[in-house]
């Protein structure tokens, strides 16, 4: 009766995994700039005057599987949320929120 | 759009339920829908739909919104006043527990809050945002 032996590498496959994740991550982090920078200028979103805020956005790399995109200009915040003197005109959530399928379906391809 | 949903906060922020949040607040009429009119003291709350993703919905009948609460307060000494703390408290017992059954030709609904923090204002105030999101389930 002949044998047969199976290997197992875990480390190769982890290794594997992580590389597609951390790819995927990085798409749908330079989408979703992209998306929000697009947005600009749309109804209910904040008009491009000095052009400032929206070139600010950035997606970058923050860790291992962790993307963030934002912003450091200091009146975003009020944008997003308004304040008790400022209309809101949020730009960032509901770009997420309405390209949220397309975002999930980055991760559920085949590894 | 979204008057239902509207509609839903408003009357229930009006009935006997909110009968706390609303002696929290300076005037009995200190929940607005988007923008509080000038003038209007501290504190008080607004509530506006930020996003209604369609493509996120299971099927036609599904909605799902996101609502932004907003509470305005005072601020001692350059922090956020106890109260603005308490009266987001209210809020969310208030709206996560009853909202919905107000809410017309929706079978089932439910809750989640997405998210929650404190942003100084610039007038001299604190506020704190809640986010929800809200699946309705229309009848079918």
């Amino acid at each position: 009766m002949s044998k047969v032996r199976l290997s197992w590498y875990p480390a190769a496959f982890l290794s594997e995994v992580d590389r597609t994740i951390n790819r995927r991550l990085y798409q749908a982090s330079e989408e979703y700039e992209q998306l929000v920078q697009a947005s600009f200028g749309q109804a209910g979103k904040p008009k491009v005057v000095s052009g400032k805020l929206k070139e600010s956005i950035k997606s970058g790399k923050v860790r291992k599987n962790k993307y963030r995109v934002g912003t450091n200009v200091d009146y975003s915040r009020y944008l997003e949320y308004g304040t008790s003197r400022i209309h809101k005109l949020p730009f960032f959530r509901p770009t997420f929120y309405t390209y949220f399928s397309r975002f999930k379906r980055l991760f559920s391809g085949k590894f | 759009m979204h008057l239902y949903l509207t509609e839903a906060i408003m009357t229930l922020y009006n009935s006997d339920d909110g009968a706390t949040l609303r002696s929290m607040l300076t005037t009995p009429n200190g929940m607005f829908d988007t923008e509080a009119p000038n003038g209007t003291k501290f504190p008080y709350i607004t509530f506006s739909v930020i996003s209604s993703p369609t493509d996120r919905t299971f099927c036609d009948n599904d909605d799902i919104p996101i609502v932004q609460f907003s509470c305005f307060g005072d601020t001692i000494k350059g922090q956020s006043s106890k109260s603005v703390l308490q009266i987001g408290t209210e809020l969310l017992n208030l709206i996560r527990n009853t909202l919905l059954a107000e809410a017309r030709g929706y079978t089932n609904w439910s809750s989640i809050l997405l998210n929650t923090f404190k942003v100084k204002d610039p007038d001299k105030g604190w506020m704190v945002v809640y986010e929800m999101e809200y699946k309705l389930e229309k009848t079918r």
